[in-house]
């Protein structure tokens, strides 16, 4: 976040952007990070390699991580799909530089399991809850929870 | 294997202003709920996920069989200072995938047991007993014979020279000889060499391996990542006057020992050295029960004959070295 953008939208002085416009952009700016997290999401589950720790904090990065590995050091790996559309929920006080604000993904995991020898094993589709608490920023992930739920949560 | 099952401890319960939902962006900084576009996975690019897999993507057979056929008659090798790397199994793997390439355009490939101290590609090809051996062949061709037909496996386009278990050594000009009817009857062939690292003046089995070596086209050194075993890639690279070499990579299933430092730096000082490392995925004990059960090794999974392929196919492709 560049400290010039803060001071305004802390104080929104005359010509600078209007507290609507603020809030318009960091809205984009939650849900592009809420993309981010939700593509490396599928990244990570796939096996690859992915940069968490340049966007998400160091603890939740590292347990995200650690949760992943068993999983994958079976030779195991998902072929992610979180289908086509989702719900996005944000709480919190856009306008505020000291608050975190907390951004819920809802959607739909109908991922694909690829075991080691290849074989595509389907897994029941099953509602998941992806929580983000979010620097005030909008720049940075402080922590995040993923779990399923049930449907019509 | 319990289905994937992201399981994350929680985090602190979220701690924000309690404000609930509202319309997006309303006033007040309440956000809202909005329909949100999910991210889209290319599932081509996540066929090169860790893990040993990688990105490649198979040639149809019959270019890939017109890039042998214009590349003419190969003789690849297959080498290692130790045993137990899978040098057999490659050897299978890699002929009878070229047989089966090679048949669609009225081809053929061969594979040749030269591993006279301990002939073993029997086990692997499932050859019925009697066929003739390299040995027979050997002595057909010093005496000015026509020798015996060979066996074939899998396919008809796939010859089998399995070694004699009487065989003691061959001479330079066995192989020589031996070697030249093998050019002329097969685009590609395959000799399963002894654990031996090539030289002439050390024995009659390290002997043989030093005179293939003269005539062969690719060198292919298997490998797991057990420091033994890349010690012992490294010491064969050492010798001198080696053909373009290719490396199958045993990959660790155990995302530790993968990205293990010492690991990666013996990977990167072996890369250096050769024309190319193949990921290979570690399914040893599948392969070994296929040996039992007389199952063809390509056959053992489909990752792993993938895997096989794509060593075919980067054998093929490694540029020719010029013969005098």
């Amino acid at each position: 976040m560049p400290p010039l953008f803060r001071k305004k939208a802390a104080s929104a002085p005359s010509g600078g952007p209007s507290a609507d416009e603020i809030r318009e952009q960091r809205l984009e700016d939650i849900k592009a990070l809420a993309e981010r997290f939700t593509y490396d999401l599928g990244l990570l589950i796939a096996g690859h390699a992915v940069e968490l720790e340049a966007y998400v904090a160091a603890n939740p990065a590292a347990r995200l991580r650690a949760s992943l590995e068993p999983f994958l050091a079976s030779g195991d790996a998902m072929r992610p799909n979180f289908g086509e559309y989702g719900e996005l929920r944000i709480e919190g006080n856009l306008l505020s530089v000291d608050t975190p604000i907390h951004a819920h993904v809802e959607f739909e995991d109908q991922s694909v399991r690829e075991t080691v020898t290849g074989d595509l094993v389907p897994l029941p589709r099953r509602r998941m809850l992806l929580s983000l608490v979010i620097d005030p920023s909008c720049r940075n992930i402080r922590d995040y929870n993923l779990r399923p739920i049930q449907i019509g949560h | 294997m319990p289905a994937y099952s992201p399981n994350y401890p929680a985090p602190p319960r979220p701690t924000g202003n309690g404000s609930g939902s509202g319309g997006k962006g309303g006033k007040g900084g309440k956000g809202g709920k909005s329909k949100y576009n999910m991210p889209k996975f290319d599932l081509a690019m996540l066929k090169g996920r860790g893990g040993g897999r990688s990105n490649f993507s198979e040639t149809p057979n019959r270019e890939l069989a017109q890039v042998m056929v214009e590349r003419g008659p190969t003789i690849v090798v297959m080498g290692s200072r130790k045993g137990g790397v899978g040098k057999t199994s490659y050897a299978a793997g890699i002929a009878i995938i070229a047989g089966q390439v090679l048949d669609a355009v009225g081809h053929k490939a061969a594979i040749v047991d030269a591993n006279i101290a301990n002939p073993d590609a029997w086990g692997q090809m499932n050859l019925r007993e009697g066929a003739a051996t390299v040995r027979e062949v050997v002595a057909a061709l010093t005496a000015n014979r026509e020798p015996p037909p060979p066996v074939h496996a899998t396919t008809p386009a796939l010859a089998c020279y399995p070694e004699s278990r009487e065989t003691t050594e061959y001479s330079k000009t066995d192989i020589r000889r031996f070697a030249d009817y093998l050019r002329r009857r097969y685009t590609l062939i395959v000799v399963d060499m002894s654990n031996r690292l090539p030289d002439p003046m050390a024995g009659p089995e390290a002997a043989a391996a030093a005179y293939w070596l003269e005539h062969a086209d690719v060198l292919v050194l298997p490998t797991t990542s057990s420091k033994q075993d890349f010690n012992g890639v490294l010491d064969y690279l050492d010798v001198r006057d080696l053909p373009p070499t290719v490396v199958p990579y045993i990959v660790p299933t155990v995302k530790r020992n993968r990205e293990h430092p010492v690991t990666q730096q013996y990977l990167d000082v072996i890369r250096e050295r050769v024309h190319r490392i193949v990921d290979v995925p570690d399914e040893a004990d599948k392969v070994r029960f296929a040996g039992m059960e007389g199952i063809p090794v390509e056959q053992v999974s489909p990752t792993l004959r993938a895997a096989y392929r794509e060593l075919t196919e980067t054998i093929v492709r490694v540029p020719l070295r010029a013969r005098p």
